[in-house]
C-alpha cells in the first residue's frame, strides 16, 4: 500500500515521471547542474596551482565523477592552461597500458586541445603555425586552415598513423617538448586529470604509472625540471587505489581528501536534481530535509543513503492514500510519533 | 671565535621540503655514503666476465638507482655519464634497445614487482640472450624478485652484491646534513646541528635496528615530507622548525583509516596492541612476521576467517598500504602468469610502530 501511496504522492507532486530521490547521475555536459560548495572546489583548485602532482581522494560512491567533470569545466578556460583528462572510470585502461597507445592518446589530446585554444585566444602567430604545419601560401587563409584542422582533429582521433602524417609537430617532438613548447610560447600551462576507476588490476595501475613516469618526469632535461609550472598531474581516486598508485612509485603526491557531503549537501543536490523541472514548487517547499538527515550514514555510499531514504518516504506513506500529504515533513510530531513507534 | 648555530626556520623547511626530503630523481641530491657498496662493486665490476651479470637486489626506495647513476657519473663505472638505465618491460617489447646502449656494460634497473612479471621476464630473457651473444656485461638492479628463479633465471651467470649498508641513525644523520648544507645553507660546512631542526628521539624512530634491511629512505622522507606539509602542525613563519616524534604522531592519529575496512581495522588496532606489548620499540622483531604468527592474532579476533581469506582480505592490503612492509621473495604464479607480491616475512612500517608504541 505505501509503494502505491509513494507512487500518488509523486503524481501529486508532479514528479512521477522521475526517479526522485535518486540524485542526478553525473555527466560531462550536466556536470555543473550540481553545484559543489566553492569552499571545497577552491581548496582543490589551490592545490592544483600550487602542486606539481595532486591526488584528490574521494570515498568510493562520494561524487568522484560529479567532482572531477566539476572540476574539468571549472579548469577550462584556455588563456590560462590546456586541460588534458582521462576518464578511466568510464572508459578503463584500454588503449593507455601500451605505451605508444598512451603517447598518441595525450599527444592527440593535446592537438584536441590547442587547436580550441588558437580558436578562441590570441597567440603570437608563428608559433601556431609551426604547431599546425601552416604555410602562407597565399591561396590558405590561416581562420579556414583553423577551421579545417579542428574538423580533421575529429577524425584522427583513432588514426594514428594519420594523426602523425597530417599533424608533423606532434610527431617530432616529445610529450614533454610539446608541454615546454605551449608553455614557453602560449604561457599555457598543461593540466592533466585522471579519473581513476573504483577498482582495478594492480598491474594496470603499476603500468600505467610506469608510462607516466617515463613520459613526463624521465623525459625532462635539466632545464625543463627547472620550469615547475609547466604541467600538473590531478588524479580523482578513492583512498584505496591512490595507495596501490602510490606505494611502489617515486613520485609524491599532494594529497587532498574530498570530505564526504553532509546531509544539508545530499539535500541541496536533491534540490538540485529536480529543480529543472519546470515546477512552480521545488523539492524544499514539498520534502523534508530530515527524511535524509534521519538516514544519513558515511559508511554507506550516496546511492545507498538515497535508497535508504526512498524506503524512509514509503515507509512514512503507510496507511490509507486519503492520508498522503501534499508536503511530505516529518515535524516535531512525526519526530516523536516515528521515534515511540521504533522504540 | 666560535660561530653561532644556524638556525633553521619553518618557512625554509616549507620551501625547501621537497628537495631536502626528496626521494625521486626530481632533484640532484648530494650523494652520502655507501663506501662499502661502492668498493664491492668496483671490485665486482673489474672482475666482471663477459656474460656475467651484477645483481643489485634490495627493497624499493633504498637508493640502489641513486647508487648505480652517482657510480656512473664519477665515472666508477665503464658506463657514459649521464646514460639512462634500461627497463626490461622495454628491452621485452624491443631486445634492439639493447644494442644502443653505450660500451660493454649495461645497466637495467627496475626489475621488481612494479613490471607485469611476463614483461620482467620477457626483458630478462631478451638481456640474458643478448649477453650470451655479444659476451657484453651487465648490472641489474631490482627488489627482492630477482632472488626468485621463476622470474630471473635466465640470467645464469651472476654475482650477487654483498654489502648495502642499512639504513641505520648515522646514514640518516649523514644524508639529512648534506641536504640541509645544499639546500638551506648554501653549501656551506657550517657548524650546523642536526638535532636543532629534528629531535634525536625522531631520528632513532624512524632508523630502529631491526628494521635495518626492510627499512627505505622512500618510507623516511615521504613521511617526513607529509609532516613539513601539514598546515596544522608546521606553520609558515619564522620560528625555528623542529620536527618531532609527537608531530608524526599527531600526523598519524589524524589521518583517518577511511582507507580499511572494519575487519582490517580491527586486526590493525589488534597488531598494536601485540606488538606494544610483545615487541616494545620494536625490540626483537628480527625476522619479521610470519603469515603463521598473523594468522594467529587474527584467530583471537574471529576464529571464522581462514588463512587464506586473512591473507587476501587483510594482510595483503595492510602490505599494499605500507602498514606492513613484505621482505619475502615475491612469487610467480605459473597458471595467472603474474605476481604474488608482497608475500611474508613482515614487519610493521615506522607509521606502525609510532602508533603502537603511542597506546
Amino acid at each position: 500500500m505505501s509503494e502505491e501511496n509513494f507512487l500518488y504522492w509523486k503524481e501529486l507532486v508532479g514528479l512521477d515521471r522521475t526517479d526522485f530521490p535518486k540524485l542526478a547521475k553525473p555527466t560531462e555536459e550536466g556536470a555543473h547542474r550540481i553545484k559543489i560548495s566553492p569552499s571545497r572546489t577552491e581548496r582543490i583548485r589551490k592545490k592544483i596551482m600550487e602542486n606539481e602532482k595532486v591526488a584528490v581522494l574521494v570515498n568510493p560512491g562520494w561524487g568522484a565523477t560529479t567532482l572531477f567533470y566539476w572540476i574539468e569545466k571549472d579548469l577550462r578556460p584556455r588563456e590560462l592552461n590546456l586541460l588534458i583528462t582521462f576518464n578511466f572510470e568510464k572508459y578503463g585502461f584500454d588503449g593507455i597500458i601500451d605505451e605508444e597507445d598512451f603517447v598518441f592518446s595525450v599527444k592527440w589530446k593535446m592537438a584536441k586541445e590547442i587547436i580550441d585554444s588558437f580558436r578562441q585566444g590570441s597567440f603570437q602567430e608563428r608559433y601556431m603555425y609551426e604547431v599546425l604545419s601552416f604555410e602562407e601560401t597565399g591561396n590558405t587563409r590561416w581562420g579556414k586552415y583553423l577551421v579545417d584542422k579542428s574538423r580533421d582533429i575529429k577524425d584522427c582521433e583513432r588514426k594514428r598513423d594519420r594523426f602523425y602524417k597530417e599533424w608533423p609537430f606532434f610527431e617530432k617532438y616529445s610529450i614533454t617538448d610539446i608541454i615546454y613548447y605551449f608553455l614557453r610560447n602560449f604561457q599555457l600551462q598543461t593540466i592533466f586529470m585522471f579519473l581513476f576507476p573504483r577498482k582495478a588490476r594492480e598491474d594496470d595501475v603499476l603500468e600505467f604509472v610506469g608510462n607516466i613516469k617515463m613520459l613526463l618526469d624521465e623525459q625532462m632535461d635539466d632545464e625543463q625540471k627547472k620550469m615547475p609550472a609547466a604541467f600538473r598531474e590531478v588524479y580523482f581516486i578513492t583512498p584505496w587505489m591512490f595507495k596501490i598508485l602510490n606505494q611502489d612509485y617515486e613520485r609524491p603526491y599532494m594529497e587532498e581528501r574530498f570530505e564526504r557531503y553532509s546531509s544539508a549537501e545530499l539535500f541541496s543536490m536533491l534540490v538540485q536534481t529536480y529543480q529543472e523541472r519546470g515546477q512552480v514548487v521545488t523539492i524544499n517547499d514539498i520534502f523534508d530535509e530530515l527524511f535524509i538527515s534521519r538516514v544519513y550514514n558515511t559508511k554507506l555510499t550516496i546511492d545507498e543513503i538515497m535508497d535508504e531514504v526512498r524506503e524512509e518516504i514509503v515507509s512514512f506513506l503507510d496507511g490509507d492514500f486519503s492520508n498522503v500529504p501534499y508536503r511530505l515533513s516529518l515535524s516535531m510530531e512525526d519526530e516523536k510519533e516515528f521515534t515511540d513507534d521504533h522504540k | 671565535m666560535k660561530r653561532s648555530l644556524q638556525m633553521i626556520t619553518n618557512k625554509q623547511l616549507i620551501a625547501c621540503r621537497e628537495q631536502i626530503f626528496s626521494y625521486n630523481d626530481n632533484y640532484q641530491v648530494p650523494f652520502y655514503g655507501r663506501r662499502k657498496s661502492i668498493a664491492e662493486i668496483k671490485e665486482l665490476n673489474a672482475n666482471l666476465k663477459p656474460g656475467e651479470t651484477i645483481i643489485i637486489s634490495q627493497p624499493l626506495g633504498t637508493g640502489k638507482s641513486f647508487l648505480i647513476n652517482h657510480m656512473i657519473s664519477t665515472r666508477d663505472l665503464n658506463v657514459p655519464v649521464a646514460t639512462k638505465s634500461l627497463v626490461p618491460k622495454t628491452i621485452g617489447k624491443d631486445k634492439d634497445v639493447l644494442k644502443s646502449f653505450p660500451g660493454d656494460t649495461i645497466v637495467v634497473d627496475e626489475a621488481d614487482i612494479k613490471t607485469p612479471a611476463k614483461k620482467l621476464i620477457e626483458g630478462i630473457k631478451n638481456l640474458a640472450d643478448y649477453l650470451d651473444d655479444t659476451g657484453k656485461k651487465a648490472i641489474v638492479i631490482g627488489d627482492y624478485t630477482l632472488h626468485n628463479k621463476d622470474i630471473s633465471g635466465a640470467l645464469k651467470r651472476r654475482v650477487v652484491l654483498n654489502n648495502f649498508e642499512p639504513i641505520d641513525s648515522d646514514f640518516l644523520r649523514g644524508v639529512l646534513r648534506e641536504r640541509f648544507k645544499k639546500f638551506l645553507l648554501d653549501g656551506i660546512d657550517t657548524n650546523f646541528d642536526l638535532n636543532s631542526v629534528i629531535e634525536p628521539a625522531l631520528i632513532e624512530y624512524l632508523t630502529p635496528s631491526w628494521m635495518d634491511y626492510a627499512n627505505s629512505f622512500r618510507g623516511i622522507f615521504s613521511l617526513l615530507q607529509k609532516l613539513v606539509a601539514d598546515k596544522e602542525l608546521i606553520k609558515y613563519n619564522s620560528n625555528q622548525a623542529y620536527l618531532t616524534v609527537d608531530m608524526v604522531r599527531e600526523m598519524l592519529n589524524t589521518d583517518d583509516n577511511e582507507n580499511y575496512d572494519e575487519p582490517q581495522k580491527l586486526f590493525l588496532e589488534y597488531l598494536k596492541q601485540y606488538i606494544k606489548e610483545k615487541y616494545p620499540k620494536g625490540r626483537g622483531i628480527n625476522n619479521g612476521f610470519s603469515v603463521k604468527e598473523l594468522f594467529q592474532l587474527q584467530m583471537n579476533i574471529d576464529d571464522k576467517t581462514g588463512i587464506v581469506e586473512f591473507e587476501e582480505e587483510i594482510l595483503y592490503p595492510l602490505a599494499v598500504s605500507g602498514m606492513l612492509v613484505s621482505t619475502g621473495v615475491p612469487g610467480f604464479s605459473k597458471d595467472t602468469k603474474e605476481f604474488i607480491r608482497r608475500p611474508a616475512p613482515y614487519f610493521p612500517s615506522l607509521e606502525l610502530m609510532l602508533l603502537a608504541d603511542e597506546l
